[in-house]
């Protein structure tokens, strides 16, 4: 994210502000954090080689051994969601950081130029629109094969017009301020002017929606993932636990299967928590 | 000397969605190197829409005729970088508001010092010491510590000295000043205004000084011409104009200063109401609200012409001035049941003697 510029007072003291956001955004906060902790030191946290199969050993509930109980081949349920969060955070960040860099310069771009090219953009986000996410990825998983690379690059082109069509509003306006107009007769350009003094102000709103989309997104590659077209086996992400959980699930062993969909559902709800928190402090900060 | 500014004969209308409508209608104007023209007139006569076409900020809605030449150069025909260095380098805007003016999420020393670095070429120790000698000009001592500081930890009239400073920075040699003390705290005014004045003074700035406030152009400015409804009615040196109105609207406007003095009530007027450009027809544009107004002000637009040492736009000027209605006198006494002696405006005529005088001392 070399683009947006983030003030640098507000990394200084991340949790005096944190204090200040209330229980919900702050747990969410936590969670988050502890994630992302967790998908850094997978190797040193996680308790058991996660493809290591134990045949003797399928099928067992929780216990002081597996934490998390195995799964159909032995395999230890805690190390291996431990190790898929991984994957299953990186590559929705890596969608969202692609998405929010095209949205945030188109938007710039249709704010500073406005007029025809503006309408010209609009109307073609509104074309991709009107396309589903998720099938877009599918088509772009059946013309460049399965894996993470056809998925990230069709959701990333999906989810730009999501940023790009807010951002817009929220640039718009921003360049209609004075300080804009006293930029350009400072004898600045385009390019300057937008990136270095409109894009820090509408950071807020551009954090905000970053938030909520990345839970969309982590939910969309989890069911890519679990129809089998994101990670391949061994290599797992939580969607594709859950997808080789189901077997699980009706033999009555749901544990692997649940702990991944539970895992899923808290990140999505902590994301949505935090976008919205962030977004309701921009907008009430900008009235 | 040929003016560094020379504004001719600009005509400006805006489109909307009824047709274009006059803002502007043939304003002349010029500049010396090094001096200070003051440009007054109410609400909506077109004072910041003449400043906005000098600093090359015109509306893209905006259709502009006639010719701006700044420095030998034609602004109206500028593009690109071209336009863009003129902005930047050419003229400085020191804006009505300085806290809608100043991105709030940068620093002081980023906004004084980007354009030295990014514009000018500096490199950033440069741009810093610069800057630091800047502020200590405008009468701000511990500019190390402002810099360091965002817009919103600064008082309005710090801000308003920040942008004084910018204005400086950028090497322009016109300074185009639009209402620079209006939002600030009267005190502080003053202050603005002294540290403006004296820096232009020394460093030989040219000035257009927008203001509502006659008395602090006639201080600070050479000239002053005033404008009523998108023209220019008169243009006198600010010590001439103050003592020997010519045009009766600029009569009219010195009449109508409270005076700290008197107590008036109601307080001195001019009857009806300011009309816009576009409403102007065949006639003198301020012919409904004057009260020397004859059958000859209604045939034809008036002309700015010569008279005296200055200009003036109305056709009964000579027999105005020679029929001694003025001079020290204020204008309404002089001329006793003239047009509109029983209305309400004639309040104009019930200021007493003494506002010009006050102006004076504040020329001085």
């Amino acid at each position: 994210m070399s683009v947006l510029v983030v003030p640098a007072r507000g990394l200084r003291r991340p949790f005096a502000r944190l204090a200040g956001y209330g229980a919900a955004m702050g747990l969410s906060a936590a969670f988050l954090v502890a994630l992302v902790l967790v998908a850094l030191l997978a190797a040193v946290i996680s308790p058991d080689d996660p493809d290591g199969t134990d045949l003797s050993a399928i099928f067992q509930t929780s216990s002081a051994q597996h934490l998390l109980g195995t799964d159909e081949l032995g395999r230890d349920t805690l190390s291996r969601l431990i190790w898929a969060t991984r994957v299953s955070l990186a590559a929705p960040l890596l969608v969202i950081c692609l998405a929010t860099v095209l949205g945030l310069l188109l938007a710039l771009a249709m704010a500073w130029f406005g007029g025809r090219f503006d309408s010209m953009v609009t109307g073609a986000l509104d074309i991709l629109l009107g396309f589903p996410g998720i099938l877009l990825a599918i088509l772009a998983v059946a013309f460049f094969g399965v894996g993470l690379t056809a998925p990230v690059v069709a959701l990333t082109i999906a989810y730009t017009p999501y940023f790009a069509r807010l951002i817009r509003t929220v640039a718009k306006q921003e360049v209609s301020q004075t300080y804009v107009a006293a930029l350009t007769q400072l004898g600045y350009g385009g390019l300057r002017t937008s990136v270095r003094h409109v894009a820090p102000n509408i950071l807020p709103f551009v954090i905000a929606q970053a938030a909520v989309l990345f839970g969309y997104a982590t939910v969309d590659l989890a069911a890519l993932s679990f129809l089998g077209l994101g990670v391949q086996p061994p290599r797992a992400d939580w969607g594709s636990m859950v997808a080789v959980g189901q077997s699980g699930v009706l033999q009555g062993h749901p544990l692997p299967a649940i702990s991944a969909g539970v895992i899923i559902i808290l990140t999505v709800m902590a994301l949505n928590v935090l976008g919205e928190g962030v977004a309701e402090r921009a907008a009430r900060r900008s009235r | 000397m040929s003016a560094l500014l020379e504004v001719r004969e600009l005509a400006l209308a805006v489109r909307t969605g009824g047709g274009p409508r006059t803002i502007l209608r043939k304003v002349s104007l010029e500049i010396d190197a090094g001096e200070a023209l003051g440009l007054v007139g109410e609400s909506g006569s077109g004072k910041s829409m003449t400043a906005r076409a000098v600093t090359g900020m015109l509306p893209d809605t905006a259709q502009a005729e006639g010719a701006i030449v700044f420095d030998g150069v034609r602004l109206d025909g500028l593009r690109g970088t071209a336009l863009a260095e003129h902005r930047s380098r050419g003229v400085a805007l020191i804006p009505q508001d300085p806290r809608a003016s100043i991105n709030p999420v940068h620093t002081v020393g980023d906004f004084l010092t980007e354009p030295l670095r990014f514009v000018q070429g500096l490199g950033k120790d440069e741009a810093v010491s610069r800057a630091l000698a800047s502020l200590q000009d405008v009468g701000i001592a511990d500019g190390a510590r402002r810099l360091e500081q965002y817009p919103h930890e600064l008082s309005g009239g710090l801000l308003q000295r920040v942008m004084i400073c910018a204005a400086l920075l950028s090497q322009a040699r016109l300074i185009v000043a639009d209402e620079p003390t209006t939002a600030l705290d009267v005190t502080t005014q003053a202050e603005v205004m002294a540290i403006l004045n004296e820096l232009r003074v020394s460093r030989q700035l040219a000035l257009l000084f927008i203001t509502h406030d006659l008395e602090l152009a006639a201080a600070v400015c050479d000239r002053i011409a005033v404008m009523y409804a998108g023209e220019i009615v008169e243009v006198q040196a600010a010590s001439e104009l103050e003592d020997h109105p010519r045009h009766p609207y600029t009569r009219a406007l010195l009449g109508a200063r409270p005076s700290i003095e008197v107590v008036t009530y109601p307080l001195p007027s001019i009857p009806g109401r300011a009309i816009s450009p576009h409403e102007v027809g065949e006639a003198c544009a301020f012919a409904a609200r004057c009260s020397f107004v004859a059958d000859r002000c209604l045939e034809g637009r008036p002309e700015l012409l010569p008279h005296r040492q200055g200009l003036v736009r109305c056709v009964r000027v000579d027999e105005l001035s020679a029929s001694g209605t003025q001079s020290a006198v204020p204008a309404g006494e002089a001329v006793p049941g003239q047009a509109l002696g029983s209305a309400p405006g004639c309040a104009l005529g019930s200021a007493p003697g003494d506002a010009p005088e006050t102006g004076r001392e504040a020329g001085r």
